[in-house]
């Protein structure tokens, strides 16, 4: 079978489950007869009809509303945001309304709500964004963020399975950039599991999304030096896995967490909570952070390069672990 | 597009036509006769500058401004705030069993907030208490309007529709002393409740406007099912002008779902008065933005408020989409407990006190002859023993377990969630078609 | 069953509420939901319903008065009795209800009976929570005190450890004085402690059998901490069976305590190296590879930054040399271990110390230490010597001492002297009598000056507070009195606080004289040396010069050169020099 790009997998996936379930469908912004900004549900209307792949004016509040309130009918919506930059816009319905659901008074409420994240790709202060921490800092949801093709199409069809609510956020770079062959079969990826996406001895990058491929160059890099990089890719970030990230330290008792969410608040901090918890007597050297920096993402790219993290920063940290 | 009514604009404020913009002409035969019967005797019905019906059967006499005098910042009556009590507008579609149950219903809903209050000052209701005194009408009998299936959308003020949708009495008492066997467990407080399973109930949340289009997404789940619902939603005159309540509406009122918005204009946003909240005479205007029939009612007097609410839910279930019911009416207590409501000048708290919506029931009900003073009265006190029985429910009921403050923050995912009306249903697909490549024309490479 | 009324909390932000008006008054019956009174807070005026039918039995706070909410304001009965007599009968049955139903009311009741005792642990009843927190104790332990209830008369007192000042919230047990099995009497000293304040010998709180002491000598504990219990199931029965287990108690704890403290040799050793006393740089890991093989990390040599062991040295040394022999790590384990004794005891024991071997420094000590260096590093320390002639006071004292011991009930020693002729002068240099804050001087009202006391183990510093106020006679029996209390562990915190100047007296062991170092915050200090008898030159008033004996002193002044020049202190010094040179002051 022929690679499949990111975005294609998460195509797939959601096709996939709006075939195996009627309750499935889709509403969002452009998501019709255009197929979204994207093209990410390109050709689904045609196929499952205008009821069940609805356009919707532009409110990020009435997409989640809506599909938060068809959630309560036992449907399983899949909202599209066309930026994940726009889910502030509906960030109270996120936070107070469907998070809590459950909790407050027993009504689950099983949505995705799904769109791209992260830059990169110069789109800006406003389309660029890693939202992710407001909402992996709301108990009730589940966030999601994977960095390959076949985690992509495994995760959205859990979180599409899901009786929570998820929110998925995509890399918009990885969207086309990513392609790799996909198993036949119907296959999911468990939620709050994360995966060793390299072996190594020496140094355990954790790491999600688009910075993955940073790390991985790194780790070419440094192999030639003799520095092994073992990355973790976190897949989901919450509820984080404590386990794999405690296994990780074990093993190579040096730590470095990676992410392109700004550096204050993002969840560098909670991963060296969590070692600091679970793992602490494993470490021979502090847990080093490399991130954007703490500003908004620029649109120039001189300054968006200077603003995101870079495969230097991770090699020279690196070796600066080593030494240590 | 919605197949609202709107009229033209017209000069004059009041228009005696008889005519219900809500009474669409595809109703139910047997019912529009029954209605059309009962309309022959119906006073006439106004409509406002803008075009939207006014069912009431006095406008306002006074209006309230922001001043400055004497070194003071206030808030002013001008106009005349004694004249007399209208008669209420005879319904068009309640029995006399129908209006009865609806007074039990006021009554219940005004002795237990009198003793909440006695048990707020007991110290055994925990937190902020919200009061409906004056509001009773509107809750109650716009909820009386709905059907089982319907879901209703209640606010912080609304303990009387939940009443009316199934709740006991004591679920709002022990909501607000916090006990275990609350709806919420003692998670969450006050009117912040709703049930999923039986009442369809969607639990409000104190961010005004959030639950509009959640409702709409119900209704909208319901229709993918194949059941068109009507499902009641409350604004207050403060609360709609967040700009949820016009994402959420404008959302059932483009996918034409059966959203039906009571903006209860209870005249003041917590200290604040509608002239300070929007700069438009009828909130019920609004309908005509957002493109769906409105209507004018008294929210004192629960005849008209049960006759709007009918026909928008009728309309609902017919699949003709969302309505706007404005109900003018008053908040007679301050926005909680704490607060006394000094800002609201007397000579309007003397107008609103001879509009009790309870008071004008039962004198309707003398007048109709349905009941005498003494069964009023016989009501009344079984009404108190009732609720006397369900403060003791309530008491009795422990406080909730210190455990259960973390659990439930996720629902498991072996239990399966049924859906609610039946199967998906799709008037045009193509099941045969196969997933393609997707162009590359896209935002961003 | 009698039922509390409660001052309501009317909005979240409100915690007081003021009684306006009382609508019923004591002995009036009350229907539930009728008004029984007015009240007034922040936000709002509200009438406020009786939560229960009945007759008004007491009402406790008077119109006009403010409250915290929650407060009991008056008590509505069931009527059925008057007053007091039923509020006997239904005791238990009040504690029981309250338990239930008055949950945020909190303890606004003072809890008479004290909460935990030592026989909850021997199985028995007890009415109060095990946790001593009053806020959780049935409110109706009061009800308990009537003695309806059998397990009543088996609760104990708990003695705890007293808060000594207000900034002090831990102690430390110095000595028991009584043992378990001993009788008590109430006020009889029970125990001494240490505290960062004071050290003080504390009062039994009630007579009977000592029962339990559950912190040992030597061990830390936080304020009202509970140490030990008299009374009790134990007292009932005298019961020796009883005491010894629970005299077991207290020789577990400080055990415990000293592990943790000296048991991971290994951590120890790795993060002090012993010859060079700097810390050595590893890592958490590291120290753990090091703790599960016995290596002695100062034998490794760190190629990391700085010289850090990383995983890899350490890795790399246990290949070479194998795990280190448990026989070493025990020896090291032991020798850690050891001062963790005397520690424990060490104020009993200053007279015997563990030679070559290291002491941890007592409570006190090093309370001392930390103030000296602290002063070294705050004041510019400059020091003035005067020899003053004290041959008059001399021959005052030996001709009046006698007398005024009898007359007055306090030795006549040369501290009041010295000390009324300090205040006499700095009355005159208030400069003497100030402090530095931050930049600015503040110059006391009073003169309070502190007496520094030798004791056995240490030095406290006692404080004449507004001496400038005080007569000889009351300067000297106030010397007398805090030196006595100083000895025996009797002082108040507020005794040993607030002073502006301090006297320090080691001439008494034959010293010429000294260089003191300042009291913080105070600014100088007076050190009284040895009085020697020396040929003198004398010169009289037509000039002559002979050569006298006369009884010699010196004085020096410890200053603060930040704020007090040498022109200051000198004339200060020859101020005083003159004062006691020239006494003329009437003794009292």
């Amino acid at each position: 079978m022929a690679p499949v790009t990111y975005l294609e997998a998460i195509r797939q996936g959601i096709w996939e489950e709006m075939e195996r379930d009627s309750r499935v469908f889709v509403m969002g912004e452009d998501v019709g007869a255009y197929g979204g900004a994207f093209k990410v549900t390109e050709g689904f209307v045609h196929k499952f009809g205008m009821e069940r792949v609805i356009d919707t004016p532009i409110s990020e509040m009435a997409i989640a509303s809506a599909a938060y309130g068809a959630s309560l009918t036992g449907l399983r919506p899949v909202g599209e945001f066309q930026f994940m930059d726009f889910i502030s816009s509906a960030h109270s319905q996120i936070v107070q309304m469907l998070a809590k659901s459950n909790w407050r008074w027993g009504a689950p409420a099983p949505l995705v709500l799904r769109g791209p994240s992260g830059g990169g790709v110069s789109g800006g202060p406003f389309h660029s964004q890693n939202p992710e921490m407001f909402y992996v800092h709301t108990p009730g949801l589940k966030v999601i963020a994977p960095a390959t093709a076949r985690d992509a199409k495994g995760l959205i069809k859990s979180a599409i399975r899901d009786n929570n609510p998820v929110l998925f956020f995509e890399h918009k770079f990885l969207y086309r950039r990513v392609k790799e062959e996909l198993p036949e079969e119907d296959y999911t990826v468990e939620i709050g599991k994360a995966r060793v996406h390299r072996e190594g001895r020496h140094i355990s990058v954790i790491t999600y999304a688009s910075m993955v491929y940073v790390a991985q160059e790194a780790a070419e890099i440094l192999e030639k030096e003799g520095i092994e990089l073992e990355i973790l890719d976190l897949r989901t970030l919450l509820p984080l896995d404590r386990d794999a990230i405690r296994r990780t330290v074990e093993k190579t008792n040096h730590v470095i967490v990676l992410h392109e969410d700004t550096k204050t608040g993002g969840i560098a901090g909670e991963v060296a909570a969590i070692i600091n918890e679970e793992a602490f007597d494993s470490l021979d050297a502090p847990i080093v952070r490399i991130t954007s920096m703490d500003a908004p993402v620029p649109f120039s790219p001189p300054l968006e390069r200077a603003f995101l993290p870079k495969v230097e920063d991770v090699v020279r940290e690196a070796r600066r672990l080593m030494k240590y | 597009m919605a197949t609202s009514k709107i009229e033209a604009p017209s000069p004059a404020p009041i228009e005696s036509k008889p005519k219900s913009a809500l009474n669409p002409q595809s109703a139910n035969e047997a019912e529009a006769t029954a209605a059309a019967g009962k309309e022959a005797s119906q006073p006439p019905v106004g409509t406002n500058p803008h075009g939207i019906p006014d069912w009431r059967l006095e406008q306002s006499p006074f209006h309230i401004e922001s001043e400055w005098a004497n070194g003071e910042y206030r808030y002013k009556v001008t106009g005349d705030t004694n004249t007399p009590v209208p008669p209420m507008r005879p319904s068009k579609y309640l029995t006399k069993e129908q209006s009865i149950e609806m007074l039990r219903y006021m009554i219940i809903n005004r002795r237990m907030e009198a003793t909440l209050e006695s048990m707020y000052k007991q110290s055994q209701v925990i937190g902020g208490l919200y009061l409906s005194l004056g509001q009773e009408a509107c809750s109650v009998a716009s909820a009386y309007a709905l059907d089982k299936d319907d879901w209703l959308g209640p606010m912080i003020r609304n303990q009387g529709s939940m009443i009316v949708k199934g709740y006991q009495p004591s679920a709002t008492m022990m909501q607000y002393m916090g006990k275990g066997a609350s709806p919420t467990k003692g998670r969450d407080s006050g009117s912040h409740y709703g049930d999923l399973k039986k009442l369809n109930v969607v639990a409000p949340i104190s961010h005004l406007g959030d639950s509009i289009g959640v409702l709409a997404g119900v209704a909208l789940g319901a229709r993918l099912q194949g059941k068109n619902i009507a499902c009641l939603a409350y604004i207050g005159d403060g609360g709609q002008s967040t700009g949820p309540t016009y994402e959420g509406f404008n959302f059932a009122a483009v996918q034409r779902l059966g959203v039906v918005l009571v903006v209860e204009h209870n005249s003041w946003a917590y200290s604040t008065p509608v002239e300070l909240q929007f700069a438009c005479k009828d909130l019920a205007d609004r309908a005509i933005g957002y493109g769906v029939p409105g209507v004018i009612v008294d929210g004192t007097d629960a005849n008209q408020v049960y006759d709007a609410t009918h026909e928008a839910v009728a309309r609902a279930h017919r699949g003709e989409g969302a309505s706007i019911i404005e109900a003018k009416l008053m908040r007679m207590k301050g926005h909680a407990m704490h607060d006394p409501a000094q800002y609201i000048p007397m000579a309007v708290k003397e107008y609103w006190k001879r509009r009790d919506p309870i008071a004008r029931m039962e004198q309707y009900l003398k007048e109709t002859d349905w009941m005498n003073e003494g069964q009023i009265a016989e009501m009344h006190a079984e009404v108190e023993r009732f609720i006397d029985e369900e403060r003791a429910v309530a008491e009795a009921a422990p406080m909730p377990e210190p455990e259960e403050a973390g659990t439930d923050v996720y629902f498991d995912n072996a239990t399966d969630i049924p859906v609610k009306y039946g199967e998906v249903r799709v008037k045009h697909a193509n099941p045969n078609r196969k997933l393609t490549e997707p162009s590359v024309h896209a935002h961003y490479k | 069953m009698p039922t509390n009324v409660v001052m309501p909390q009317m909005g979240e932000s409100i915690f007081e509420g003021t009684i306006t008006k009382w609508l019923k008054k004591p002995g009036d019956t009350v229907q539930r939901d009728e008004p029984l009174f007015e009240i007034s807070t922040d936000k709002v005026d509200a009438e406020i319903p009786a939560p229960a039918s009945g007759v008004l039995t007491e009402i406790k706070v008077a119109e006009g008065a403010t409250v915290e909410i929650n407060t009991v304001v008056a008590v509505i009965g069931d009527g059925s009795g008057v007053f007091s007599s039923s509020a006997t009968a239904d005791a238990t049955a009040g504690a029981k209800k309250s338990a239930v139903a008055t949950a945020p009311e909190k303890a606004k009741e003072p809890v008479a009976a004290p909460a935990p005792t030592s026989a909850s642990k021997k199985g028995e009843p007890t009415p109060a929570p095990a946790d001593g927190d009053p806020a959780n104790a049935p409110r109706g332990t009061k009800g308990a005190k009537t003695g309806t209830a059998p397990a009543v008369s088996t609760v104990g007192t708990n003695v705890v450890m007293p808060q000594m000042g207000e900034s002090i919230f831990e102690g430390t047990i110095t000595k028991w004085l009584k043992k378990v099995g001993d009788t008590v009497q109430r006020d009889e000293p029970l125990f001494e402690i240490s505290t960062d304040k004071v050290d003080a010998e504390i009062p039994a709180p009630a007579s009977g059998v000592l029962t339990e002491i559950k912190v040992a000598e030597g061990a830390t504990v936080e304020i009202n901490t509970v140490v030990a219990v008299i009374g009790g199931s134990g007292s009932g029965s005298a019961n020796p069976a009883a005491s010894a287990p629970a005299s077991a108690a207290p020789t577990a704890a400080p055990t415990e305590k000293k592990q943790t403290v000296s048991s991971p040799s290994a951590d120890a050793e790795a993060s002090t190296s012993a010859a060079t006393g700097e810390r050595i740089r590893s890592s958490p890991l590291v120290r753990r590879i090091a703790k599960d093989n016995n290596l002695d990390l100062s034998k490794i040599s760190g190629t990391g930054m700085g010289g850090r062991i990383t995983k890899d040295d350490a890795l790399g040394y246990l290949g070479q040399h194998g795990k280190g022999s448990e026989a070493q790590a025990t020896t090291k384990q032991a020798a850690s271990a050891a001062p963790g004794k005397p520690a424990a005891t060490a104020p009993a024991s200053v007279s015997t110390p563990m030679l070559d071997e290291l002491v941890p420094l007592t409570k006190m000590r090093s309370i001392i230490a930390q103030r000296m260096v602290d002063s070294k590093h705050t004041s510019a320390h400059v020091h003035s010597v005067f020899k003053v002639d004290m041959t008059r006071i001399v021959r005052i004292r030996e001709k009046e001492k006698s007398k005024y011991e009898q007359r007055n009930g306090v030795k006549l020693t040369y501290m009041p002297f010295i000390t009324r002729a300090v205040v006499n002068c700095l009355r005159k240099m208030p400069i003497i009598n100030a402090s530095m804050e931050g930049s600015a001087i503040r110059y006391h009202k009073n003169i309070n000056i502190g007496i520094a006391v030798a004791l056995e183990w240490g030095l406290i510093v006692p404080v004449v507070k507004q001496a400038e106020e005080k007569s000889f006679l009351g300067i000297a029996r106030a010397i007398a009195d805090l030196a006595e209390r100083a000895r025996g562990k009797k002082l108040k915190p507020d005794e040993v606080s607030g002073g502006t100047f301090t006297i320090t007296n080691p001439g008494i062991f034959g010293e010429q004289f000294g260089t003191p170092v300042i009291n913080q915050p105070e600014s100088a200090i007076l050190g009284v040396g040895g009085m020697f008898k020396e040929p003198t030159v004398m010169t009289d008033a037509e000039g002559n010069d002979t050569i006298a004996i006369r009884s010699m002193m010196c004085l020096t002044l410890g200053f603060d050169h930040r704020i007090i020049d040498g022109a200051d202190a000198g004339k200060f010094m020859a101020e005083l020099k003159k004062t006691l040179e020239n006494w003329s002051e009437d003794i009292g």
